[in-house]
């Protein structure tokens, strides 16, 4: 093979889905010369499963991106054709914004946004080596034969290294969508010492628009007035409908009877598969005596009949799907347009990489998104976001950013990965934080924009627009703590329909406030103001003072944490020294090379005493330079 | 780790005594000790032979060697059998140090033993308790928990709270899988559930206190009523001494009695029973300061005589210190015939200290005031302040979550509490790691200094 040597790079991005553009704008716009590959230039931003950002505790991550300075909430907004915010009853820390997406104009909107970054190359190139000496990145190499050196380097190759589609009794090569797969990368990333295993995932069949009978669906319409990730930058109305369907008795009959047929049961597939959406078949198999099985038909685009199947993901064979497909209620004529199929793929093991998301042992190499074992759209764009602001700021010879789990999804998300290492692709979920009141998605601008701005991501406009809601927040809070209202047929009207007993005299406003049900527009009713403050500056003012309690309590845990956080390991510790730990705890923190006793207390078969050994260690001066 | 030697058997003269050592180099220390007589000298099997020194053998006895990990330690480990007497077992523990062993800090073979994940943090504790045990329910409960009884009905409580919370969590994170919502009705039901379970368990420990370390016992009354020979009753049998201690505090010598399951810590009150005048003041004050601090108060009545002021002047402290509740009113002196009526706010009984005679009364009204005598389960025992303190900490999140719920706060919230209210049980069992936990272990094992 003929190579030419191309222009030197400070940081090159390998791909160019959701972590891959992250990683890139902000390493091009913090000012450092990137370039992005990509496959195919047509599969930028491409969101080959649910047309759609966002869901529960993903919509957080979303949220915490937009804060950052990040893109994809920008985006979404953009394109946006329903917004629904899920799980309002169940409190506001686990409110979760998701939004239905236009996914071609989604593309569109991303590879315009890249082609208009100053210091961003944006390349059609297939990446086949990422080079690397003395334990140091040097550079990648494409199928054309050009060489790049690079400072810095970001995989964010999502389901395309060593991608494989099987639809029952067929399979071959390919990414995502039918497109080329990366084949020759991974031998490649082995040979310079990055271990690879194979994860699997799937998608359900697009079918025509016009082959759904409707009129016996469900119809499931967005919120009105919706609700966006970002407050800055041009809005989509939106204004489309979900609809719901169910599986049978019928349908699940002819999964069972073509069990036989599938690559999942018959063997073909060797890839771990998420528990997290599992195909229709495994649902089945898992879950044999539940009845039915919800369905979800979500429109793709505005300029598109394509409708995807939410529920229906499967790698049985075509004319199965079929079958199955017609099972359903509504869908009994459906026309195939995509069939479904499952993919498999190489990614690495996340326990190799450090908090900053660079690897362990080589530096300047950096790994995002599916590529380290996670899945879903916003989980890869948090962490190409962060791993493109670490490569940058590693240029800059600076700290790297890295967020805690006392104040981010993203740093609870990192932290999983590469404390815990996942065995199947990582799903974001509310119920993975520890600090949920605290991490809702209504404040990700109090707890994160400032680092965002320190950073060198976060405009003037966005930031000075943060400063006046703090400003109108904090007042409006001291307001309704101070003020009162009088005792009065309407207080108590209030106080008996929310079905709280009535009040001897008047009550301060911060107090009513606290009462669950009551709400901001009801106390500026009372104060005859028919000018209440914007919706986020309202919810927000609820949120804190009716949860005052329980966001301290947190914030106090948070502090803790945060004192095991700051007992820092030292990197070169020598674990097999150490008297009194266990030979296999020893191994085990050799491997992982925590970061603090706060880390090493998180991985997995690390026991209580393990850490107290190391807390003595560490008292007695252990890891200090003699 | 290196090789630790320790005597296993209390000093003094005895039929036998035993060293024990655990370590890396166990059984070359032992080679070096011990010349085998028995011809197959399995693991875990008496192995007969002489010991000796470098002076010679001085001693012959018994040795079990017991390899890693099937061991108390986990590590290899042996016990050493000599005859008991100072001399021949000061005389084997040289040779084992003279050997390559060191000599064992207090608690490192239990600690060894938890490190090594051979006992949990309450098993570890449950063997404190057997070694201290002063009466046979302590002893009992120490068998049963050092099996695990605790720890399964702890499991129990955050099982159900741990299913609870995955349910609800499951239904949040997937709010439109058609899974089925667990209602607030039917959360508070099983947190109200769990909560009952919380409080017998917290309620234990009053008698897990009572029969392990004791309740501090005040015995008031006027002068003459027999105070001192209650006190003389309790602690004069010498069957019902179990030690004499001064006290750290204060300046005030307590004594340790059982009564029935009960161990009560006798403070002397002897100041009520001085003279008049400044020494009468501080007598009184020092009565009242130890009927304060009291867990239960033995308030002494001369039956031979009716009411009097004095004595309606004690009840009114006894009340002013809100512990009628746990007194017992000891109507004394019925060997002087028929004992005239006594009204008061708290139960009495009546008997003669000087001989004896209703001496079971007493017993029984104070075991029925801390559980004794009911029948109890080991496993829903519990012996210590810590893990007092970590199921009260349980039953606080639980109860904040249930309240949390009924004040119509959302399941954000209750979820929460639920999983503050698992952590404070996973802790009794050192399951989850926080800097106290670490502190506790720290000071339990004298590590580190």
């Amino acid at each position: 093979m003929i190579t030419y040597n191309a222009e030197p790079l400070e940081v090159a991005v390998i791909g160019a889905g959701h972590a891959g553009i992250e990683a890139a704008l902000a390493a091009a716009r913090l000012g450092h010369k990137t370039a992005i590959f990509t496959l195919s230039l047509d599969l930028v931003g491409n969101m080959p499963c649910n047309p759609s950002i966002g869901g529960t505790g993903k919509g957080h991550l979303v949220y915490e991106i937009n804060a950052l300075g990040g893109e994809m909430g920008k985006a979404a907004d953009k394109v946006m054709l329903q917004s629904r915010m899920l799980n309002l009853s169940k409190g506001p820390a686990v409110h979760s914004l998701r939004m239905q997406s236009d996914r071609r104009r989604y593309q569109d909107n991303m590879k315009h946004t890249l082609e208009n970054t100053p210091n961003l190359k944006v390349i059609q190139a297939e990446v086949t080596e990422v080079r690397a000496e003395d334990g140091r990145v040097t550079g990648v190499a494409t199928a054309f034969g050009a060489v790049y050196p690079a400072k810095t380097v970001i995989i964010a190759t999502g389901t395309s290294l060593g991608g494989r589609i099987i639809v029952g009794e067929h399979a071959y090569d390919s990414g995502p969508d039918n497109t080329k797969a990366a084949v020759s990368l991974s031998d490649s990333l082995r040979a310079i010492g990055v271990s690879l295993r194979r994860f699997k995932t799937g998608t359900p069949a697009r079918i025509h628009k016009d082959s759904i009978d409707f009129s016996v669906l469900e119809e499931q319409k967005g919120d009105e007035p919706p609700t966006y990730f970002s407050v800055e930058g041009e809005k989509s109305k939106g204004g489309y409908s979900c609809h719901i369907t169910y599986t049978n008795g019928e349908t699940h009959k002819i999964i069972r009877d073509n069990l036989h047929r599938s690559p999942l049961f018959g063997g073909m597939i060797s890839g771990v598969g998420p528990r997290y959406c599992p195909s229709i078949e495994d649902k089945v198999v898992r879950f044999a005596d539940k009845e039915r099985h919800q369905i979800f038909i979500e429109p793709m685009g505005e300029h598109t009949k394509e409708m995807y199947l939410q529920g229906l993901s499967s790698s049985l064979p075509e004319e199965v799907q079929l079958q199955l497909v017609h099972s359903i209620k509504g869908l009994e004529k459906a026309e195939f347009m995509r069939t479904a199929y499952a993919i498999e793929y190489d990614c690495t093991d996340p326990t190799e990489l450090k908090a900053s998301l660079e690897f362990k042992n080589i530096e300047g190499l950096f790994g995002a998104g599916q590529f380290n074992g996670s899945s879903g759209y916003e989980e890869a764009a948090a962490q190409g976001l962060i791993a493109g602001i670490n490569a940058a700021l590693k240029l800059e010879g600076r700290e790297p950013l890295v967020l805690s789990r006392g104040e981010s999804y993203i740093g609870t998300l990192i932290d999983d990965l590469v404390t815990k290492g996942t065995n199947e692709p990582y799903r974001m979920m509310t119920s993975r934080s520890e600090y949920r009141l605290l991490l809702r998605q209504d404040n990700a601008e109090d707890r994160l924009i400032e680092k965002g701005r320190a950073v060198g991501l976060v405009g003037d406009i966005q930031y000075n627009r943060y400063l006046n809601d703090k400003a109108a927040i904090e007042a409006e809070i001291e307001r309704l703590k101070g003020e009162s209202l009088p005792k009065t047929a309407a207080l108590d009207e209030l106080l008996r329909s929310a079905g709280f007993p009535l009040t001897v005299g008047g009550i301060r406003k911060g107090e009513l406030l606290k009462r669950p049900g009551i709400t901001i527009a009801d106390i500026y009713r009372l104060e005859g103001n028919s000018n209440p403050p914007e919706r986020r500056i309202a919810m927000r003012v609820e949120t804190e003072i009716r949860y005052a309690g329980y966001i301290e309590k947190q914030r106090r845990e948070v502090e803790k944490l945060a004192g095991l956080e700051s007992k820092r390991l030292p990197p070169d510790i020598d674990y097999s020294k150490i008297k009194g730990i266990r030979i296999e705890a020893a191994q085990k923190l050799a491997k992982l090379r925590p970061e603090s006793i706060g880390h090493a207390a998180r991985i997995s078969g690390i026991s209580p005493a393990d850490i107290s050994v190391l807390l003595i260690y560490l008292s007695q001066g252990g890891g200090k330079k003699e | 780790m290196r090789t630790i030697s320790a005597i296993g058997t209390p000093h003094g003269v005895g039929a036998v005594s035993m060293i024990r050592l655990t370590g890396d180099d166990v059984f070359a220390v032992v080679e070096k000790v011990f010349c085998a007589k028995s011809k197959n000298a399995c693991p875990r099997t008496a192995i007969y032979g002489n010991f000796k020194d470098e002076r010679g053998f001085f001693d012959d006895g018994i040795v079990i060697l017991y390899p890693a990990p099937a061991s108390y330690t986990g590590e290899d480990m042996a016990e050493l059998m000599c005859h008991g007497g100072v001399l021949a077992t000061q005389r084997l523990l040289s040779a084992t140090l003279s050997a390559g062993a060191v000599m064992a800090s207090a608690g490192e073979f239990t600690r060894r033993a938890f490190i090594n994940g051979k006992l949990s943090l309450s098993q570890a504790e449950a063997v404190g308790l057997l070694i201290e045990a002063k009466t046979d329910s302590c002893l009992d409960i120490g068998i049963k928990h050092l099996g695990g009884a605790l720890t399964k009905s702890i499991n129990e409580c955050s099982d159900s709270l741990l299913s609870m919370a995955s349910s609800m969590y499951a239904y949040i994170d997937y709010p439109e899988e058609d899974l089925t919502d667990l209602s607030p009705a039917e959360l508070k039901e099983g947190l109200a559930a769990v909560l009952k379970k919380l409080d017998r368990l917290k309620n234990s420990y009053r008698y897990g206190k009572a029969i392990t370390e004791g309740v501090k016992c005040a015995i008031v009354g006027c002068p003459n009523t027999g105070k001192s020979s209650v006190l003389n009753m309790l602690a004069g049998e010498e069957r019902a001494i179990v030690t004499s201690i001064a006290g750290t505090t204060r300046d005030v010598v307590t004594e340790t009695v059982r009564l029935g399951d009960v161990l009560l810590c006798l403070a002397d009150t002897a100041g009520l029973r001085e003279g008049g005048g400044e020494i009468e003041r501080i007598g009184i004050k020092r009565s009242i300061e130890s009927l304060n601090g009291a867990e239960l108060v033995l308030a002494v009545f001369d039956g031979s005589k009716p009411q009097s002021d004095g004595d309606n002047s004690v009840i009114e402290h006894i009340k002013q210190a809100g512990k009628t509740a746990v007194t017992v009113g000891i109507i004394n002196k019925s060997d002087k015939g028929k004992p005239h009526p006594y009204n008061l706010p708290f139960k009495q009984i009546s008997l003669s200290a000087k001989s004896g005679e209703g001496a079971e009364a007493l017993e029984e009204a104070v075991n029925a005031l801390y559980g004794g005598g009911i029948e109890r389960d080991a496993s829903e025992t519990v012996t210590n302040a810590r893990q007092h303190a970590a199921v009260c900490r349980a039953a606080e999140s639980v109860s904040a979550a249930i309240a949390a719920l009924e004040a119509g706060y959302t399941q954000d919230v209750a979820g929460l509490d639920i999983e503050d209210a698992i952590a404070a049980l996973g802790e009794l069992d050192g399951k989850r790691v926080n800097e106290d936990i670490v502190n506790e272990i720290f000071s339990r094992f004298c590590v580190g200094k």
